[in-house]
């Protein structure tokens, strides 16, 4: 690792984990796209899961991109290095989930609006002539497993290596297996006769995903700003921000600290002349956490 | 099918061969203690009543490609195999779209028939 590229050691073998567990999303997610589009007939509700599904691609997608930014080096053109690709990525990342919110809600209220009676008849399969809302619920069940395992194994590596990128495609994750739940509702809610039961499921999931999506893309806005680093899942300030203040204020007295993060890591300015002895990042933020402090400077005022 | 027990169909004018959609129809309505009441009308009109309600089901020749396809829920071929050429019409039964119960039992009957 240089100063403003590669990826920290303490950090390389999670961060693997993570690109390994994306391949496997692309893949996963890309069945899952096919197998819905074959049942897929002519329910817009299906139609609206499979554009649902090809959205949430793109977080898996611009965190392996990032990932292979941030391992990139300086160069002449590039003197901080590319890490920011990061940040960049995290909020390409948020506007897809927003986006998938948004469209899931306008779908959602346009059909319930004009009153639309989705359609779902027969499919003839060897010889019988079967529901295919029986087909559609097996394919929606399908694309409910890959993302709930997936999104449960990201979660825990992205607190891990402080990546709001992957923590936002776990929420994608989410978000997909819970309009695949709300999808098999409304598929059953259409068998009983509840023509408005799969639109009024999604519409409710959809308040739930905006919300995430929004949280997210202030993060994203903030950090691009060069605001405070921010929590993964709130809009706090984070907790090793919190912790990097107090130890620089404990080495420098009762100074001015300002922080902001580039990608996942934290550059800090000290509005003091600069020390004989400058603290180590492991003196400032602990063994495990000394990986997050990209750089240190001093502003003599 | 309105509560009433009375099933509304339109077979369209030059439609000579109806018989078949008729039959399948029919056999609905028997299942239902319905009665199949036939009602006049054309092409745009017929199906226009269809998308609103009041109709139940439409009769006549359809192109697989049909710009109706959307609006309503059109049948498989009756009493044959899909044309090669998704632009030929055949005889099919238009069914107003989300009257899941009906389309699912036409598609078997007609699956049956083509058997």
């Amino acid at each position: 690792m240089s100063l403003h590229g590669g990826i920290p050691s303490a950090i390389a073998a999670d961060v693997r984990h993570g690109e390994r567990l994306e391949w496997w999303t692309l893949g996963w997610m890309t069945s899952v796209v096919i197998v819905m589009g074959l049942v897929m007939g002519s329910s817009q509700a299906m139609k609206a899961a499979v554009i649902e599904d090809l959205l949430s691609l793109i977080p898996a997608v611009v965190f392996l991109l990032s990932t292979h930014w941030e391992r990139k080096h300086s160069d002449p053109r590039f003197p901080f290095g590319y890490r920011r690709a990061n940040s960049l990525a995290f909020l390409v990342a948020a506007t897809a989930l927003l986006s998938v919110g948004g469209f899931l809600a306008y779908e959602s209220v346009t059909t319930l609006v004009r009153q639309e009676h989705p359609t779902v008849g027969g499919i003839t399969l060897f010889g019988h002539t079967v529901w295919l809302g029986w087909l559609m619920i097996a394919a929606l069940a399908y694309s409910v497993v890959p993302p709930m395992i997936l999104g449960h194994l990201k979660h825990p590596i992205a607190t891990r290596i402080r990546d709001k990128v992957l923590h936002t495609d776990a929420l994608m994750q989410k978000a997909d297996w819970q309009t695949g739940l709300a999808g098999i509702a409304g598929i059953i809610g259409i068998g009983l006769g509840w023509w408005w039961a799969d639109a009024a499921a999604a519409l409710f999931i959809s308040l739930s995903i905006i919300k995430d999506a929004i949280g997210a893309l202030e993060k994203a806005v903030a950090e691009l700003l060069d605001g405070t680093p921010r929590a993964l899942d709130t809009d706090a300030m984070s907790e090793d921000a919190e912790l990097l203040t107090t130890a620089l204020k404990a080495h420098f007295g009762d100074v001015e600290v300002r922080l902001r993060e580039t990608g996942r890591y934290i550059a800090a300015e000290v509005d003091c002349a600069s020390p004989s002895v400058v603290p180590t990042a492991e003196d400032l933020l602990g063994k495990e956490l000394a990986w997050r402090l990209a750089s240190l400077t001093f502003r003599p005022i | 099918m309105t509560r009433t027990g009375e099933m509304r169909i339109v077979v369209l004018p030059t439609t000579p061969d109806a018989a078949p959609a008729l039959a399948v129809l029919g056999s609905y309505a028997k299942r239902h203690d319905a009665r199949l009441t036939r009602t006049s009308g054309h092409g745009e009109h017929a199906l226009h009543w269809l998308e609103e309600g009041k109709v139940d089901a439409v009769v006549g020749h359809f192109a697989k490609t049909s710009p109706w396809q959307a609006e309503v829920a059109l049948s498989k071929p009756v009493g044959r195999r899909e044309p090669h050429d998704a632009t030929q019409p055949v005889l099919r039964i238009a069914r107003r779209n989300g009257e899941n119960a009906l389309i699912l039992a036409t598609d078997r009957a007609i699956a049956e028939m083509t058997k």
